[in-house]
């Protein structure tokens, strides 16, 4: 185990190195990922300014949730960004040199790339939650605190089992890819708002066949002291962890069916 | 167009004249790009899914932001619906997520060999665009919008003159994104930054495009600032025309400053493709 | 070491329809044709050995070398490696192999040699000083001190090749796949790999598995060859053999002291005349100790010399197809 996180840390360390190779285009990228993903937060900002309210929540909260969904999507990102264009792998034969080398294949992957430059979303999902707090002025107890950090990490482990499922697709079809893109960044910009805001169909999806609505709004609507307009009971706001623990280790066997089906590009 | 480029410095006068005959050859280089573009069915039908599932999402903010109102910035909620599926609908063909072909075949040394053929290189770039973004229309903006208007119930056009309109906004959108990109791409060949610059020029062109948010619903100064700016091309424009909000001389008024923009970026293109190929032919590469 | 036994891959390959409509048609029906790359092939392999495989494009070279290291998994037969099937145990199976898929690098393409090196040593725990005697030892065979400092990107092939065989021999292993080791190189190049795989192979019994489109390679470096063709056996056994059974037999090149007339010599024809010099075929199971004297029969012969087919040239005429019915029928 603790050889196991040397480990980890040493291929991290290579891949933080190789990056740092591009300094000043990392610089500019990271600058340009703050902007990029800070749009997000500037559309929430003017629509709310212009318009007050959405479906009954006022711009803190609903910055307050975004914040949120931001900061679990970056921490995914950050940990498993290398699932993100997995189709390149394929489409490039990469994942050859995985399969070669006596690790397990998901601790590769997990090494396989760090994106710093990534940060940019952590840092604008940070800043957004900061301006919600100002706002808010929520009166919370260690409690609310903890919930609130089991929130953020279920919602990245969540996120990080569809970036995995996602990923998964491009050993059948690399080209499909694009289609994991609706529920990794569809995901992450649907949840920003609160979910009763869409139309049954979407929102159905979002809440029991890809339950993100569980490791997001729900927890937020606990925290917020909102009841829940669709009346489902009060404990459904603490299925959080239960709920991405359930996903992330479904994901990964889907992922290893997926493995098995590799074929390497050439004859 | 009286000037012709040669990396290697060769005497390029006859190549010049073959070239003003044979105009037809960017015409098949388009043709090209558009069937390169067709090899990648999958990915395409995929990034219809894609675009109509956000086109959903922003129909659901957009009708949740409504409710009890009814003009906003110029736009009722049916309006800020057809907004939401036409973003959507030319969000690829007016590139909006940045194509780095160009600084990509610089950073690699491509385009050495690009230069030295006779072919005018400026234009040689823009059929590649043209058949890239003729095959982006067809192909996803088209059915992209066709499924979102049957889903979403959009307004249609009043008439046939605003689909004219319509469709000539798209073209100058299209070659003011394209003639900006070309700049910010050459920038590749004086930096190694390009993916950093490319990244944040990006981010301007589509916030400021009004592909993000509705220009209409911008606070006034920053409403001042978008108008002023070229990008409203690419998406606000296009798409207020379409909704019959922009008429008459308003329109004419637009779309002329957006042709001396055109031709601004033209100018300022081909200029710096001429240092690139003096800094080429000085260093050889 | 390696047994194989009626493998078979078949990949399957998806017809697209043409056209918009075409594209919701594939996602919904998508006709598929089976292609089998490796179509029952079975070999054994010592340890040891040093065996070219060899076949022309497509031939299905690299969908077995992929079995056999773990990469894909087959569709049917055997395959034992160490008494291991390759992708059920798919760590403890490449811990002791090393590969080089030649025109990829199993290297960090950003950091300098020594820094992917150096990680390698940790991923398959190799001990200090062993990955320091392993270090010294390639470093004087490939030489690689001039370029452990610098970035793989900035590499020339050559070096990379050579950084590769390093970074793939590290940690011992008992088996080497190379796949194209010496594609690209120039003349200088390859001779020191060749030199590198046979030190390996000799020194350490390290068995050597490769591919190869250069038959240099295979002459100089292989004494075993197993040829496939379609995904299936052509042949398998010494390249002397392979020389003999397939080879259009040697040639004789005789220079006589005036231009002689026809000649007529049983078991060899005459396949050339330019003045004096005359190209005689010996006939594949014919004998050059029957027909040289026969030569001196009428004439004054100046010089004569023997040459053996070229294996370029057999490997050529076996890949055109034309021994491979005369072995069938």
């Amino acid at each position: 185990m603790r050889e196991g996180l040397r480990l980890y840390f040493r291929m991290i360390g290579m891949q933080v190195r190789s990056e740092m190779q591009y300094r000043a285009s990392f610089v500019a990228e990271l600058v340009g990922n703050l902007l990029v993903t800070g749009l997000d937060f500037v559309m929430v900002a003017v629509l709310l300014m212009r318009f007050q309210a959405i479906g009954g929540w006022t711009l803190a909260e609903v910055v307050f949730l975004y914040g949120s969904s931001a900061v679990s999507f970056s921490l995914a990102e950050l940990f498993v960004g290398t699932f993100d264009n997995f189709e390149q792998w394929v489409v490039r034969g990469d994942f050859d040199r995985v399969l070669l080398r006596p690790l397990p294949v998901i601790f590769q992957m997990l090494t396989g790339a760090f994106p710093l430059r990534r940060f940019g979303r952590l840092a604008q999902g940070t800043i957004a939650l900061g301006v919600a707090f100002v706002l808010l002025k929520p009166v919370w107890n260690v409690g609310h605190w903890l919930f609130w950090g089991v929130m953020l990490a279920g919602g990245a482990l969540f996120f990080m089992a569809i970036f995995v499922l996602g990923a998964t697709l491009s050993f059948w079809s690399p080209q499909m890819h694009e289609v994991a893109n609706i529920f990794t960044y569809g995901g992450q910009f649907m949840t920003s708002y609160p979910m009763h805001i869409y139309e049954a169909w979407l929102r159905s999806i979002f809440t029991f066949v890809i339950p993100l609505a569980f490791v997001n709004y729900y927890p937020a609507l606990f925290l917020l002291g909102k009841p829940d307009p669709f009346g489902l009971p009060g404990w459904v706001s603490f299925l959080a962890p239960l709920i991405a623990v359930a996903a992330f280790r479904g994901a990964i066997a889907i992922w290893r069916v997926g493995v098995r089906h590799y074929q390497s590009t050439g004859s | 167009m009286a000037q012709r480029y040669d990396a290697l410095g060769r005497d390029f006068t006859i190549h010049a004249s073959v070239c003003t005959i044979s105009s037809v050859i960017y015409l098949h280089i388009a043709a090209k790009s558009f069937q390169k573009n067709l090899a990648y069915r999958a990915a395409n039908v995929a990034g219809i899914l894609t675009n109509t599932f956000f086109g959903a999402i922003y129909i659901s903010i957009y009708t949740a932001l409504f409710r009890g109102r009814g003009d906003v910035g110029g736009l009722d909620v049916r309006d800020a619906v057809t907004y939401a599926i036409i973003a959507q609908s030319l969000l690829m063909v007016m590139s909006a997520f940045g194509n780095r072909e160009l600084s990509e075949a610089i950073v690699k040394g491509q385009i050495v060999t690009d230069l030295s053929r006779p072919l005018d290189f400026y234009l040689y770039w823009a059929a590649i665009d043209l058949g890239r973004a003729v095959y982006f229309l067809l192909f996803r903006g088209a059915p992209t919008f066709v499924i979102g208007m049957l889903i979403f119930r959009g307004r249609l056009p009043a008439d046939a003159g605003t689909w004219l309109l319509f469709f000539s906004s798209i073209v100058t959108g299209t070659l003011l994104s394209f003639t900006f990109r070309f700049i910010a791409n050459s920038l590749a060949f004086w930096t190694t930054d390009a993916r950093g610059i490319l990244y944040l020029t990006n981010t301007l062109l589509m916030f400021f495009a009004g592909f993000i948010v509705p220009i209409n619903f911008f606070p006034a100064w920053l409403r001042t600032l978008a108008e002023a700016l070229p990008f409203r091309g690419l998406a606000q424009v296009p798409i207020n025309v379409y909704l019959g909000k922009m008429t008459g001389p308003a329109l004419a008024r637009v779309l002329g400053e957006q042709v001396l923009w055109l031709i601004a970026w033209v100018l300022i293109g081909r200029w710096v493709l001429g240092r690139m190929v003096q800094r080429l032919t000085v260093n050889g590469g | 070491m390696i047994s194989v036994v009626a493998l078979k891959k078949e990949f399957r390959v998806y017809r697209h329809h043409r056209g918009a409509l075409g594209a919701v048609r594939n996602l919904v029906t998508r006709e598929a044709h089976v292609v089998h790359a490796v179509d029952g092939v079975s070999f054994r392999i010592a340890p040891g050995e040093l065996v070219g495989y060899l076949g022309p494009n497509g031939a299905g070279k690299s969908t077995t070398l992929k079995i056999l290291t773990g990469i894909l998994v087959p569709t049917d037969g055997e395959v034992r490696v160490a008494g291991r099937v390759p992708w059920l145990q798919r760590t403890e199976h490449v811990r002791g192999l090393g590969a080089v898929f030649g025109q990829r690098t199993g290297l960090w393409w950003d950091l300098p040699v020594i820094e992917s090196l150096d990680l390698l040593r940790h991923i398959y725990r190799v001990p200090a000083d062993r990955y320091r005697q392993n270090l010294r030892l390639f470093d004087a065979l490939l030489d690689l001190g001039p370029f452990l400092d610098t970035p793989v990107r900035s590499l020339s092939l050559g070096q990379r090749m050579r950084a590769d065989l390093a970074a793939a021999l590290l940690h011992d292993p008992m088996l080497l796949f190379l796949d194209e080791p010496t594609i690209g190189l120039d003349v200088v190049a390859k001779e020191r790999i060749r030199g590198f795989i046979r030190a390996i192979n000799r020194e350490r019994g390290t068995t050597v598995i490769l591919t190869t489109h250069d038959l240099g390679d295979v002459e100089k470096l292989c004494e075993r060859v197993i040829m496939i063709d379609h995904g299936r056996l052509v042949f398998d056994g010494a390249l002397e053999t392979l020389r003999q059974r397939f080879g259009e037999g040697r040639v004789l090149v005789v220079d006589f002291e005036t231009p002689p007339g026809p000649l007529s010599l049983p078991g060899a024809e005459t396949i050339r005349q330019e003045a004096n010099r005359v190209w005689l075929r010996v006939a594949a199971h014919g004998s050059v100790a029957g027909i040289v004297p026969l030569l001196f029969r009428d004439q004054r012969v100046l010089d004569l010399s023997v040459q053996e087919p070229e294996i370029e040239e057999v490997v050529r005429r076996i890949y055109e197809g034309h021994l491979l019915a005369d072995e069938a029928g």
